[in-house]
């Protein structure tokens, strides 16, 4: 096996893998997408016109639900069939947040409720609280010196 | 009406991007939700979220980018009232609400059900 | 024990692979070969607590078999398995009360058990052995990739972890008159051709299955074609056309007698196991019921067993680090009469 190198097999094994269908899982990931938005519109027009709150306040309450019913049917065990399904479509809206918090909750159920489920509970989707977090206190802290320059 | 075409085609085109980074890059699921939520938070700041929103409603504020944007706003906001203290307070005012509902709803929902084997 | 060549060794007694047990999983038994199972779980949990246990059940109730169809204790039981530090195999020795080594080749232990049962044989300490292996779709899932019920895609290159488990007795007595001896093994090398992508197992192993192969035919003199059925462990689909492409590079025919087991367990247009079958039981539970009742019908004649592993953990995946991979040889041919 000295007769083929690294760099060759690679070419090798790119050439033989199965070509990713990418125009199909896109469709289904733009369809699937598009409708989770399309129901968490739904709620916030219910929760605007028909129950009356504020727009600030019915835009937390929509994320609420949508990240209740991610959860829901994260439970129920029929989001992982939607996200291999839909790939992008299920990951990107809130209730795929949902599903990367409440997935690793029930898998390390056994290993009992404060080292298992809590403990484990971000271990997916952890990054995205820190990065978005940080990220928000830095450019909030230049947005502070730019706005003390300016006035 | 108008708001449903364009919350899905929005909504989808946020999707669809995520999916050609998956099938096209390197990128784990990981990598692009980090980078949604930071690029929501730098569209944000520079008034580009806004206008995006004006055109995609749901569309915008569901998908993860949305969240970035709801921090940054909630920290503007929180500077703009509290001064200094808002970078570290306004974060959490505006978008603590999904983080506090997840970790309840993850935990109910641990107590409730047992992972099932996939099919 | 003689040895040939480089890393090839011939036995000087009578081994015979006496008897076998296969176990496997529900969607394993809908596979093509879910008739020729010993046993098939109607449900995966295997009425255990957790998918761990679950895995140990299987294990334990294939090593029990084997050891149960003899008129004579085994002295020794020797398998392995992918969970952290083999603890399906362990547990299992714990309770059956044998001598125990265990071994880890990752999807490849159960050859190097094969190797390591034959040469304590053939070193006259003891007359015969047990060997297993097992994996679980749902334990090896949450240790090396995501829980269960997260909604990921992975690419059609990937593979499924098989569950299932096999055993065999090796001994000295061939107490049904099977017939099916082991007659040489060769020790794979480990190699690296610099595959990192974890869900790309196929591409990773086949290059160690080749070169063991290559190994085991210059070390023994032959030629592919004197072995009616060469079978590697789990390259599954795409994984096999590479190990097809590299001999062929070679200068080496494989098509015709080539099979693959992770290719072979599954119906791979219509189960949704991406590009077949993986694990550690993947090979076992195949070899354990299809594989050896070939050989003992007489449908095959010789045979090269050739079980595949990837031997990385998820901490030298997470690091960067490529994926080094082993095969380890066992050839079996019927007893002339």
């Amino acid at each position: 096996m000295k007769d083929i190198s690294n760099k060759e097999y690679k070419e090798l094994y790119e050439q033989k893998r199965p070509k990713a269908k990418l125009s199909t899982n896109c469709l289904k990931a733009f369809c699937v997408g598009g409708l989770i938005c399309m129901i968490a519109q739904a709620f916030n027009d219910i929760y605007t016109k028909v129950l009356g709150i504020g727009a600030v306040n019915a835009a937390s309450f929509t994320s609420i639900t949508m990240i209740f019913l991610g959860a829901l049917l994260t439970g129920l065990g029929i989001y992982d069939d939607i996200g291999r399904f839909a790939g992008g479509g299920s990951l990107v809206p809130i209730t795929g947040f949902a599903n990367s918090v409440v997935s690793p909750a029930l898998e390390f159920k056994k290993e009992g409720l404060i080292f298992g489920v809590a403990a484990k509970m971000f271990v997916i989707a952890g990054p995205v609280i820190v990065y978005g977090l940080s990220s928000s206190m830095i450019v909030g802290f230049i947005y502070y010196i730019v706005r003390m320059i300016l006035l | 009406m108008k708001a449903y075409v364009m919350t899905f085609i929005v909504g989808g085109i946020f999707c669809a991007i995520a999916q050609i980074l998956l099938n096209k890059t390197q990128m784990k699921t990981a990598h692009i939700l980090v980078t949604y939520v930071v690029g929501g938070v730098v569209l944000s700041v520079l008034g580009i979220y806004e206008k995006i929103i004006d055109i995609g409603y749901a569309g915008a504020t569901t998908p993860i980018i949305g969240w970035g944007h709801a921090l940054m706003q909630g920290t503007i906001a929180q500077i703009e009232a509290e001064g200094l203290i808002g970078v570290f307070t306004g974060g959490l005012t505006a978008a603590g609400g999904g983080v506090a509902a997840v970790l309840l709803f993850g935990f109910i929902m641990a107590l409730l059900f047992n992972p099932k084997t996939k099919k | 024990m003689i040895k040939r060549g480089m890393q090839t060794y011939a036995m000087e007694k009578t081994i015979y692979i006496a008897d076998t047990y296969a176990i496997a999983g529900p969607k394993e038994g809908e596979g093509p070969l879910g008739k020729d199972f010993h046993k098939i779980c109607v449900d995966d949990t295997c009425g255990c607590g957790s998918y761990e246990m679950a895995e140990r059940q299987l294990c334990f109730d294939a090593v029990q078999a084997v050891i149960q169809s003899s008129q004579v204790r085994p002295e020794l039981y020797c398998g392995g398995d992918l969970l952290n530090q083999i603890i399906s195999t362990s547990f299992t020795a714990r309770q059956i009360g044998l001598p125990y080594w265990g071994v880890y080749s990752a999807c490849a232990s159960f050859g190097q058990a094969v190797q390591t049962v034959a040469t304590a044989i053939e070193s006259g300490g003891i007359q015969s052995g047990i060997v297993s292996a097992v994996s679980h779709f749902s334990s090896a899932e949450r240790q090396y990739r995501m829980p269960l019920e997260y909604g990921g895609q992975r690419p059609d290159w990937a593979q499924w972890t098989v569950t299932g488990a096999g055993a065999a007795r090796i001994s000295t007595e061939d107490s049904n008159q099977n017939g099916v001896i082991i007659k040489d093994f060769t020790i794979g090398k480990v190699m690296d051709l610099e595959v990192s992508d974890v869900d790309n197992m196929g591409a990773a192993m086949a290059p160690a299955a080749v070169d063991t192969v290559l190994q085991h035919l210059s070390d023994t003199g032959r030629e592919l074609r004197y072995y009616d059925m060469v079978v590697t462990g789990d390259l599954a689909v795409y994984g096999s056309e590479l190990f097809v492409e590299l001999l062929k590079r070679a200068g080496i025919e494989a098509q015709a007698v080539h099979r693959d087991c992770g290719a072979m367990i599954y119906d791979t247009q219509n189960q949704n196991v991406y590009s077949g079958g993986s694990g550690a039981g993947c090979f076992p539970s195949v070899f354990c019921s299809t594989l050896y009742d070939k050989l003992v019908d007489g449908k095959v004649e010789r045979m090269l067993c050739l079980p595949t592993g990837a031997l990385l953990s998820t901490t030298s995946s997470q690091q960067g680090e490529s994926i080094p991979c082993i095969a380890h040889a066992f050839s079996l041919e019927r007893e002339k009469k």
